[in-house]
C-alpha cells in the first residue's frame, strides 16, 4: 500500500477481523452490521481491499474453518494501521464538533 | 445459466494474477450472498455489477501502477513518447515557420543535419529521463551528433540506397552513436545496434511518409524521398497522405510514430535495461 490512510473498505475489513479471524461472508456480514447497512462491501470491493491489505502485511490467512472457507486476521501492523485511522477519523469527527457541525457528544 | 457460473464469467475480467489467487474465495462469497439475499434478484445483480466494474477498474490501475514502476515499461514509454514529441515538435516549428513566412525566406531550407540533431536531441532527452547513471549531457549530445551525422549521410545517399537504405543508416548510426555510450554495461551489445537500427529504419520511413505534409515546410527531403518519386511499397502510404491533413491523417501520423517508438523500445529494451532507473 503506497498511501498512508487506509480506505475505507479497507478501515472495515479490519474492524470486522479485529477481535477474532472471519471468513469474506463473515466480514461482509460484519461491515454491514457495523454500518446498519449504509455500506456495503460487494465480493469484488472487498477482496480487493483483503489483497491490498494483505501485500501490506496488514492481513493475514489463518486456518480454514469448519467450512473449509478462507480465513482472515488482523496482524500487529494491522492493527497498529487501524488505530492510526481511528485516531485520525476521531480528530476529524473533534473538529466538526468543534465548529457545530456534529451536535456534543453526551 | 445457474448465478455461479455467470459471476464465474464475471471473474474473468479481472487480471489473471487476482483471480488465480482470490477467485474461488469470491466465488464461494458471492454464492453465500446470493442464498441468503433478501433483495429483489434485479437489485442485487445490479449491486453485483457496480461491485465487479468498480473492482475490475481498482484492480487494473493497480497493474497499470505497478507495470510504471517497472524499468521496462519506463523505458517504452520514453521511446514512444520520445518519437512522438520530436514529431509533433517538427510540426509546430512548421507552423511557426509559415506564420512567419517572409519572401526575403523564400527557398531557404535547412541543412539536414539540423533536422537530424533535432531528433536525436528530443528522443534523447526523453530516453535519459529514464537512464540510470547516465550523463544527461553526454547521452544527450551524443543522441543528436549520431542523428545529425547520419541524416547528413542518409541524404546524400538516399537517391542510390533508396528509402530503406536511408532508414537503416539513420538508424545504424543513432544507434552506435547510443552503444558508444552504452558499451561496456549492457550485454550483446552488436545485437542493440543491429535492432536498433532495423526499427529506426521503420521510424524514418514512416516519418518521411508523415513528412510529406504533416512536416511539409521543415522536410529536407522533397527531390530525394518526397511525393515525386516515391518507392513502389510506399506509393499507397504517400497518396494518402498528399491531401491536406485532416483528423484521421493527423491520428495516423501519430500513431505510425507511436507505434514504431514503442518497437524501438521493445527491441531494445532487453539490452539498455542495465542501465535503466529501477526508482520513479
Amino acid at each position: 500500500m503506497t498511501q498512508d490512510t487506509l480506505t475505507r473498505a479497507e478501515f472495515h475489513v479490519l474492524l470486522a477481523v479485529l477481535q477474532s479471524p472471519r471468513h469474506g461472508y463473515g466480514i461482509m456480514q460484519d461491515v454491514d452490521a457495523l454500518t446498519a447497512g449504509e455500506f456495503r462491501l460487494g465480493p469484488g470491493t472487498l477482496y480487493t481491499a483483503i489483497a491490498r491489505l494483505e501485500r501490506a502485511g496488514l492481513l493475514e490467512e489463518c486456518d480454514a474453518d469448519a467450512d473449509r472457507r478462507r480465513c482472515y486476521r488482523v496482524t500487529r501492523k494491522g492493527k497498529a494501521a487501524a488505530r492510526k485511522e481511528a485516531e485520525r477519523l476521531s480528530v476529524v469527527v473533534r473538529t466538526a464538533r468543534e465548529r457545530g457541525l456534529l451536535p456534543d457528544a453526551p | 445459466m445457474k448465478p455461479d457460473s455467470f459471476y464465474s464469467l464475471l471473474l474473468r475480467l479481472y487480471p489473471r494474477e487476482f483471480r488465480r489467487r482470490y477467485g474461488a474465495a469470491m466465488t464461494e462469497t458471492f454464492r453465500e450472498c446470493h442464498q441468503e439475499t433478501n433483495q429483489r434478484r434485479l437489485k442485487f445483480w445490479l449491486f453485483i455489477m457496480a461491485d465487479t466494474s468498480r473492482a475490475v477498474a481498482m484492480q487494473y490501475v493497480g497493474v497499470g501502477h505497478a507495470a510504471l514502476r517497472r524499468p521496462i515499461t519506463r523505458w517504452v514509454l520514453a521511446c514512444v513518447l520520445g518519437a512522438m514529441c520530436c514529431e509533433l515538435t517538427g510540426s509546430a516549428l512548421t507552423w511557426s515557420f509559415g506564420y512567419f513566412y517572409h519572401p526575403y525566406l523564400e527557398g531557404l531550407r535547412f541543412a539536414p543535419w539540423v533536422y537530424g540533431s533535432l531528433l536525436g536531441a528530443g528522443l534523447g532527452a526523453i530516453q535519459r529521463l529514464v537512464l540510470r547513471g547516465m550523463s544527461p549531457v553526454a547521452w544527450i549530445l551524443v543522441s543528436a551528433a549520431s542523428a545529425a551525422i547520419g541524416l547528413e549521410f542518409a541524404i546524400g545517399l538516399a537517391p542510390t540506397i533508396g528509402p530503406i537504405g536511408y532508414g537503416v543508416v539513420v538508424g545504424a548510426m543513432v544507434a552506435g552513436g547510443q552503444w558508444f555510450m552504452l558499451r561496456g554495461h549492457i550485454q550483446r551489445a552488436a545485437w542493440f545496434v543491429a535492432t536498433s537500427a532495423t526499427v529506426l529504419a521503420a521510424v524514418s520511413i514512416s516519418g518521411i511518409a508523415a513528412m510529406n505534409r504533416v512536416l511539409a515546410g521543415l522536410n529536407p527531403l522533397p527531390g530525394t524521398l518526397g511525393a515525386e518519386t516515391p518507392p513502389d511499397g510506399l506509393a499507397l502510404l504517400m497518396r494518402g497522405l498528399s491531401a491536406p491533413m485532416n483528423g484521421t491523417e493527423w491520428a495516423f501520423a501519430v500513431a505510425t510514430m507511436a507505434i514504431t517508438g514503442a518497437v524501438v523500445a521493445a527491441m531494445t529494451a532487453n539490452h539498455a535495461s542495465s542501465r535503466l532507473s529501477r526508482t520513479p
